[in-house]
């Protein structure tokens, strides 16, 4: 019959490799909250995905617009190249894609609400970095790239977002002029994604 | 001679034919890798990962679970009738790793003498105190680790490791756990990952040991050994990409079901006694050994010349006579 035997160098080895998986991925460092972490459009509440997740890249091949990216270690390696939607590569267009993404998903990690349902997240302006702010410039591409009507010009010609308006597809975030950050960006919501 | 290298021939064909087999799942592999780019097509791109019972465990609460998954289902079905023939025969991972050269490939040189069980450390492992395989205790640790919502898949997966590592291919990317498992395989044999450490080789191993009392006729796929035909020269183990010397040590006659056997017939091809060794399929002989008779000397003599067998039936390490290997 089959007996467990582990010779005392064996087991010292074992513990050791251990301790240092343990440190690597206690130490690595986490969301600094720079860049923030959006899913793709369906995605389960973000515990319920990354305990599902295979990182297996179906959905970021599936992708039609090229917006998905896997995550870098930056996130925590507990999420690394878990897929990252990034609107600066592209815009989501979940409404055109027939959900690709979670077409993909072979473990139903990203899963298809009605389009109406979908809130990747919701666009924020920085006053500091937008140039019709803070420069004071005619700039509102945000406002015209827009499908939602979730950005409105206030009466001096600034951005303002309607968040209950706004699906999170990233085409302001996409758009903005700003260099080299953009002024409008995607922060995901907090808690209940669908 | 003739008649000898004619039946070596017919006996090698077994090995061409896997290797053809697995390069078509592999091209399979890479094709659907590929066509997963938008726009989705007919083809199921993600079909290899929903043959993967351990993705299906983690997938497990979700309501495409029966239906979706059914593939890995089914695969579990197989598997408890014929063994861990999916390792041997189709997964791409596997696939790769036994044609990498490996430092430790060049079986033929080797004597089974010199064939050692030997734990991480490197350190031999008598035959009496064999070691639980840290592939259980990867699964056990997967399990566990799912039950408590902790997702270890994306890690050890092989099939989650192959297609991350074609999409990374694909894009640029540097395909960090692939290129690990190559150097593993090249320093600690071909098989080296699949024998000891893939938790999907462990979730086969285990349910192909549910069917274990099965008899070669109700199964698919079987290896199957005629103990009476058996010289016990051990090339059967040296030829085995899993190193197994259950084949060469066992008494028993009827199917062998090894729970580490990936049912690639490696050993069939390389048995010259006939009919020890048959490959099967509903007691239907797929490929069977030799054109030896049995306890023929000459067969021994021959192996002698070649400096490659033992001439005497093969001996337990601690000196007793090897015992058969429950069926």
């Amino acid at each position: 019959m089959w007996k467990l035997r582990l010779a005392r160098r064996e087991f010292l080895a074992w513990s050791l490799a251990g301790a240092a998986t343990a440190i690597t991925y206690g130490l690595w460092p986490r969301d600094s909250g720079a860049s923030p972490l959006l899913r793709p459009p369906g995605a389960q509440d973000e515990e319920d995905f990354v305990s599902r997740c295979l990182r297996c890249q179906e959905c970021v091949r599936a992708c039609m617009t090229g917006c998905l990216e896997p995550a870098g270690r930056e996130f925590g390696a507990g999420k690394i190249w878990t897929p990252r939607f990034n609107p600066s590569l592209a815009k989501c267009e979940f409404e055109l894609c027939g959900r690709a993404c979670a077409r993909a998903c072979p473990v139903g990690a990203i899963r298809r609400p009605g389009d109406e349902e979908v809130r990747i997240g919701t666009a924020s302006v920085d006053r500091k970095k937008c140039i019709a702010w803070n420069e004071g410039k005619d700039c509102l591409v945000c406002y015209e790239r827009c499908s939602y009507g979730a950005i409105e010009p206030d009466s001096r010609g600034r951005p303002r977002v309607k968040s209950k308006r706004c699906t999170g597809c990233g085409a302001c975030q996409n758009t903005c002029v700003t260099c080299p950050d953009p002024a409008i960006v995607v922060y995901p919501i907090k808690g209940d994604r669908s | 001679m003739g008649d000898r290298r004619a039946g070596n021939k017919k006996r090698r064909a077994l090995s061409w034919i896997r290797k053809a087999v697995q390069a078509v799942f592999l091209s399979l592999f890479v094709i659907l890798a590929w066509s997963a780019s938008y726009p989705p097509g007919a083809l199921n791109e993600n079909l290899f990962l929903r043959l993967d019972p351990l993705a299906a465990f983690v997938a497990a609460s979700w309501s495409g679970l029966w239906v979706y998954l059914l593939p890995a289902w089914l695969l579990l079905l197989a598997t408890a009738f014929s063994g861990r023939f999916f390792c041997g025969w189709v997964c791409p991972l596997g696939t790769v790793l036994e044609w990498v050269p490996s430092r430790r490939g060049r079986r033929r040189r080797r004597k089974f003498s010199e064939l050692r069980v030997v734990d991480l450390t490197g350190k031999e492992i008598g035959e009496g105190e064999r070691r639980v395989r840290l592939k259980y205790a990867f699964l056990v640790l997967f399990i566990a680790l799912s039950l408590a919502g902790v997702n270890l898949a994306w890690a050890y997966d092989p099939l989650v490791i192959a297609n991350r590592t074609l999409a990374f291919l694909f894009s640029g990317g540097i395909p960090f756990l692939f290129l690990v498992l190559l150097l593993l395989a090249v320093i600690a044999g071909p098989r080296f990952w699949c024998r000891e450490m893939c938790p999907l080789g462990a979730c086969l191993s285990l349910t192909g040991m549910l069917g274990s009392r099965l008899p070669a006729d109700a199964s698919p796929l079987s290896l199957v050994k005629e103990e009476e035909s058996c010289i016990h020269c051990g090339r059967c183990s040296l030829a085995c990409p899993f190193e197994i010397t259950e084949v060469a040590d066992s008494r028993h006659t009827g199917r062998l079901a090894i729970p580490d056997c990936a049912l690639c017939g490696e050993c069939v091809a390389s048995c010259p006694c006939e009919g020890a060794l048959s490959l099967r399929s509903f007691g239907l002989v797929l490929s069977s050994s030799g054109t030896r008779k049995g306890g023929d000397t000459a067969i021994r003599d021959a192996g002698k010349e070649e400096g490659n067998v033992i001439t005497h039936p093969r001996r337990m390490r601690d000196g007793s006579p090897g015992s058969g290997v429950a069926p």
